[in-house]
């Protein structure tokens, strides 16, 4: 019962992650990490220590050119201890960046760590391994136009 | 004694509140399953009679179900229209006895046969949710696009469709 709970609790600490990541919310995107987080996207090619640092680079990575729809599927979550867990995510995502006219289009697998700090999961180690990542000039498809986009609109 | 029934009531409520939980995730995932079977009567039925609707950022707002109907069926009504609308990341909060609230991250494809464009897009669902006599049921429904895009495909050649639920209407 008491574990359930914590289980759910993990799951919605990555849904915030995933939906503050693609809605640019930097500082409630922060509250997800712990202080010392470390990450290792892409099998280690953006490995960073610390919240800040992290947070940095997402920050940078993800201006308002880009739209980016992260999605985390088949959670298997498995608590480790009283306020430690570990989990496995699914990753689709779909990047669409205004300033170089592409498309980038994968799936991952994500293998984080979590702590329960007061209370909170937070993320303290985040990583995920590509099954695959493939990007394509929107050029290519002549007719292809945004019809509605959140971020990156033309008088922005 | 009384710490143990205290345990056994709280442990009541935490049941109860799960139960509600996931009835509302099972009530938003037969939404989207009737929106892309094109299920009209029983879509219906996921909604209040006084729902509203802010679809596309309010560019599609709808005051009452049958007003939120005749939008949706008019959008895909036709057997021309194929679409998917998929639903992920539930945050849900029950607010009260008989209140929630649900935020959903969408992913949709809209393939459009008789002109003949696909449609994607993703958007995050900020939902109402409210219990009348036992059910819980859609109040308030509205998205935010991140995205919503369109292209002609005609451009890629080799597409063909080879399997669809909704056959095309005779000529």
């Amino acid at each position: 019962m008491a574990d359930l709970a914590e289980i759910e609790a993990i799951k919605r600490l990555k849904y915030k992650y995933f939906r503050c990541l693609d809605c640019k919310q930097w500082d409630d995107l922060g509250q997800c990490f712990t202080e010392d987080a470390v990450t290792s996207y892409s099998g280690g090619k953006y490995a960073f220590e610390g919240r800040d640092t992290i947070m940095g680079f997402l920050a940078k990575g993800l201006g308002t050119h880009m739209i980016s729809m992260h999605h985390g599927h088949h959670p298997e979550i498995e608590l480790t201890g009283e306020t430690t867990a570990t989990g496995i995510w699914a990753l689709q995502d779909y990047v669409i960046d205004l300033k170089h006219n592409t498309t980038l289009m994968g799936a991952a697998f994500y293998r984080d760590e979590y702590v329960k700090i007061n209370g909170e999961w937070k993320i303290k180690y985040t990583g995920y391994e590509r099954t695959f990542e493939e990007i394509s000039s929107r050029a290519d498809t002549p007719s292809l136009k945004l019809l509605q986009q959140m971020f990156g609109k033309p008088e922005e | 004694m009384a710490d143990v029934e205290s345990r056994i009531k709280r442990l009541e409520e935490l049941e109860a509140r799960r139960a509600d939980i996931e009835a509302i995730k099972a009530l938003k995932h037969r939404y989207f399953r009737y929106v892309d079977c094109k299920q009209w009567d029983e879509l219906a039925e996921c909604f209040t009679g006084d729902a509203r609707s802010s679809y596309s950022g309010g560019k599609h707002s709808f005051e009452g179900r049958d007003a939120i109907m005749a939008f949706l069926k008019d959008g895909l009504g036709t057997n021309t229209r194929i679409s998917m609308h998929q639903g992920h990341h539930p945050e849900i909060e029950i607010t009260g006895d008989t209140t929630a609230t649900g935020v959903w991250a969408l992913q949709d494809v809209v393939i459009d046969r008789q002109f003949n464009v696909t449609i994607r897009g993703a958007a995050i669902y900020r939902d109402e949710y409210v219990k009348v006599d036992g059910e819980w049921k859609i109040k308030f429904t509205g998205y935010e696009r991140l995205y919503e895009e369109m292209w002609n495909r005609a451009e890629s050649q080799s597409l063909t469709i080879t399997q669809s639920m909704f056959a095309m209407p005779e000529a």
